[in-house]
């Protein structure tokens, strides 16, 4: 008998010391998770947020001890389950993008679980926040470590669950509850993608194993002979998933609606866990990428870029600014990816982490304090809800909270790569990439490389717009009421708990923890091989200088408009507002591209199958006509027949019954009278005989 | 020895009589002795033409009938009694309650 699946066995691999201690590392926060999920509730608060963060900061330690000591590839295998005689294997990579992976997602999850010490203390719900925290961070390890598709899968969708969790943490709000609902169908529509992508690779090699299907895939060569061979759209599919998680066009719209999640949560999705998790999966599965998936990968991750720069220019939300950010940086690594710049996207991924987290939480300080001031005006009596996250009410916060404010500025420096930080350094090793791929292979790739400038531009105005808002100029709650003022003058740096996580964040936005050269990312040391650009081309100073030259001109036009903003800024009426208000229209042409014609398909099938409905009614009351026809048959012809004989039967036994009137001596007569009867027959038969 | 038309003769009679009894008597009691008279009739006809059997079935026929008729008499006459005690009468012309 043949077998039904192309299963192969793999030879299982017994786990080293660096494997076990990744092993150990992975299982911490399950089981804090579990204890807490669990037990939460009967232990303090204060005890259950400092468990959590040791716990967390714990890991990050083993992480950097690990990190250190491991060399080359670790791969252990195990058995995992069997159906009948198949044998499913589950595996478990190491490799020094794993390890610096790990680093970064314990690291900042570290940060924002003291940054949450403070933040959440005494929020509603608290014991339920930091095992959800703990569960995203260990469903991210889970995706970093695992060699298998299918254990990756899980470990993506308990990512997916527990961003829904938090991102719905406060779900009494309907904003939260929305964008938490939102978050999951999209990332859910794009993980049908990976499930596909699964079980096409399942279906070719005969493994989930991604150490098998690596040696066994030349993406070249299989382009080579086909571009729609079954490899090359596993890698879509692949990509496809990737785009839901790792927020790209068209399906980004529910990352910025996720800022309905605590501010710390949004640190985190945005930096180590969430999105990061998207293009992890495409630098593991890079071996299923080429040909025209790559082209896909760049031109979708060159519109997401752009898109979402020019959405966050026209928004006023302090955290939405942010998520675009996140967004268009995204894209940035997306085109790195499609050009085939691996090792710049990992870079940007890493770099972004950082600043990308302390720009959330220095912001998420400034919320915080804003938010105070909203509660002190209640328990004054001022009774006049205003947003929160408005930044055309902030203003000024540059004196009140010195430390935010330098940390902000030096993750902003970051982001928008001026040289001397991280940003800088990432940035331009993806421009460069995408430079060298455009000056080999021309076309349109010019128009990437011109598009991506833009967005570099674009990048350095909005968030110089931002910081600007933010943090100079006057605070301008106050026009609105003077109690607004007081209560500003009353605002203090935050507490240390806050303050400790924005200094360590900053200082990792500068380019030192990443490369030795300021301005060139060929000698990175901390993250080992991972980094070591091939990239060496003569016109690579051409690239950073116009990044910088487009940046400064950004910050200078951004200063003219918004620097010391005196008032108050009208919401502006043109297009590109409007376009930006309803996310350029994706969500309703989603509706009316799949959702109208799906709900018109339903209303049409639901017509047919009340036509339906009335065909077997109609036959059901031929039916029913039938019967009672038969019916009248059964009554008036074959009862009525079988009845005439009973009658007739009758009728002739109450005629003879006439005769006897209940006195035996008649009867005696009767009987007489027919026995001599008889024998006169007997008699007359003799004779006749 | 006695030719058989005797015998039919006399169980004839008997027949006759004993018809004749149950027909006019009102008296139940009397229409009960017919009866007996007609069992009579009917075994005087089984013990002739027994006689030219060589095995005498005919005769044992009619000593078994003779039992039987014995025994039936008995519940015969237990039923009269029960009737009298229950309708206080023993004229025919009063028990019509065979009808239904």
């Amino acid at each position: 008998m043949t077998p039904v699946l192309p299963h192969i066995v793999i030879q299982t691999i017994s786990p080293d010391g660096i494997s076990r201690l990744a092993l150990t590392i992975f299982f911490m926060p399950i089981i804090t998770f579990f204890v807490l999920f669990f037990a939460g509730k009967h232990i303090p608060a204060f005890i259950r947020s400092w468990l959590a963060t040791i716990v967390m900061g714990v890991m990050f330690v083993l992480s950097l001890c690990m990190h250190i000591v491991s060399e080359g590839d670790h791969l252990s295998v195990w058995n995992w389950f069997h159906i009948g005689s198949i044998q499913f294997t589950t595996s478990m990579l190491i490799t020094s993008y794993s390890t610096t992976m790990m680093i970064i997602a314990t690291f900042v999850s570290f940060m924002v679980h003291l940054y949450s010490i403070q933040y959440m203390k005494e929020r509603r719900n608290h014991s339920k926040y930091f095992p959800y925290l703990a569960l995203f961070v260990s469903s991210m390890l889970g995706i970093v470590l695992s060699d298998n598709l299918l254990i990756t899968f899980i470990f993506w969708e308990l990512v997916g669950l527990s961003s829904f969790l938090l991102i719905g943490f406060w779900y009494e709000k309907d904003a939260a509850a929305e964008a938490a609902k939102k978050a999951f169908m999209f990332n859910k529509f794009a993980d049908l993608a990976f499930v596909i992508a699964i079980m096409m690779l399942y279906a070719i090699y005969g493994t989930t194993e991604l150490s098998v299907i690596k040696s066994q895939t030349n993406i070249s060569g299989i382009l080579h002979t086909s571009i729609f061979a079954l490899p090359v759209f596993a890698g879509f599919a692949i990509w496809f998933a990737t785009v839901g998680k790792s927020a790209q066009f068209p399906l980004y719209v529910w990352l910025p609606d996720a800022m309905a999640g605590p501010t710390p949560v949004s640190a985190l999705l945005h930096a180590a866990t969430m999105v990061a998790a998207g293009v992890y999966l495409l630098l593991k599965t890079s071996f299923l990428l080429g040909g025209w998936v790559s082209n896909c990968i760049v031109i979708v991750g060159c519109l997401t870029a752009l898109l979402a720069a020019l959405q966050a220019i026209r928004t006023f939300d302090s955290k939405k600014v942010l998520a675009f950010s996140t967004v268009s940086q995204l894209g940035f690594m997306m085109m790195a990816v499609g050009v085939g710049a691996y090792d710049a996207a990992f870079f940007h991924l890493a770099t972004h982490a950082f600043f990308k987290a302390c720009l959330f939480l220095s912001v998420g300080a400034v919320i915080h304090s804003m938010h105070h001031i909203q509660q002190h005006s209640f328990s004054h009596g001022h009774y006049k809800p205003f947003d929160t996250l408005d930044m055309r009410l902030m203003g000024g916060f540059r004196k009140k909270m010195p430390l935010t404010f330098a940390a902000y500025v030096v993750s902003y420096a970051a982001l928008i790569g001026l040289p001397l930080f991280s940003g800088f350094l990432s940035k331009d090793a993806i421009l460069i990439s995408l430079y060298n791929q455009a000056s080999m292979d021309g076309s349109w790739r010019w128009l990437v490389v011109i598009a991506s400038l833009t967005t570099v531009f674009i990048s350095a105005f909005y968030m110089s717009r931002q910081l600007f808002l933010i943090f100079f100029g006057e605070f301008r709650l106050g026009k609105t009421g003077e109690i607004y003022n007081k209560l500003f003058s009353e605002i203090r740096e935050s507490d240390w708990l806050i303050n400790i996580p924005l200094i360590l964040l900053g200082v990792m936005s500068f380019w030192i923890f990443f490369s030795i050269n300021p301005l060139h990312a060929q000698t990175g040391w901390w993250m080992k091989e991972s980094f070591i650009l091939t990239h060496i081309h003569n016109t690579e100073w051409f690239i950073p200088l116009t990044a910088f030259f487009c940046t400064t001109i950004a910050f200078l036009l951004a200063r003219s408009i918004y620097f010391n903003q005196p008032n108050i800024l009208e919401r502006r009426n043109d297009l590109l507002t409007v376009l930006s208000e309803h996310n350029y229209y994706i969500e309703k042409g989603i509706d009316k591209i799949f959702i109208q014609p799906t709900m018109k398909l339903s209303a049409g099938i639901h017509t047919m199958d009340t036509c339906i409905d009335k065909l077997i009614h109609l036959k059901v009351y031929f039916f029913i006509a039938l019967a009672q026809t038969a019916n009248v048959l059964d009554i008036y012809i074959v009862d009525g027949s079988v009845h005439i004989v009973a009658r007739v039967s009758r009728f002739i036994g109450s005629y003879f019954r006439s005769y006897l009137k209940g006195e035996v001596q008649s009867y005696f007569y009767f009987t007489l009278f027919a026995f001599i009867l008889i024998l006169v027959w007997l008699l007359w038969y003799q004779t006749a005989a | 020895m006695i030719p058989v038309s005797y015998y039919i003769t006399v169980s004839i009679l008997l027949f006759g009589i004993g018809s004749a009894i149950v027909l006019t008597r009102r008296n139940i009691l009397y229409v009960l002795m017919g009866i007996e008279l007609i069992f009579n009739a009917a075994n005087i006809n089984l013990v002739a033409f027994g006689q030219y059997d060589k095995y005498l079935n005919g005769q044992l026929f009619a000593m078994l009938i003779i039992t039987v008729a014995a025994a039936e008499s008995v519940v015969a006459l237990s039923i009269i009694i029960l009737l009298f005690k229950k309708l206080n009468s023993v004229n025919l012309t009063e028990i019509k309650n065979l009808k239904e």
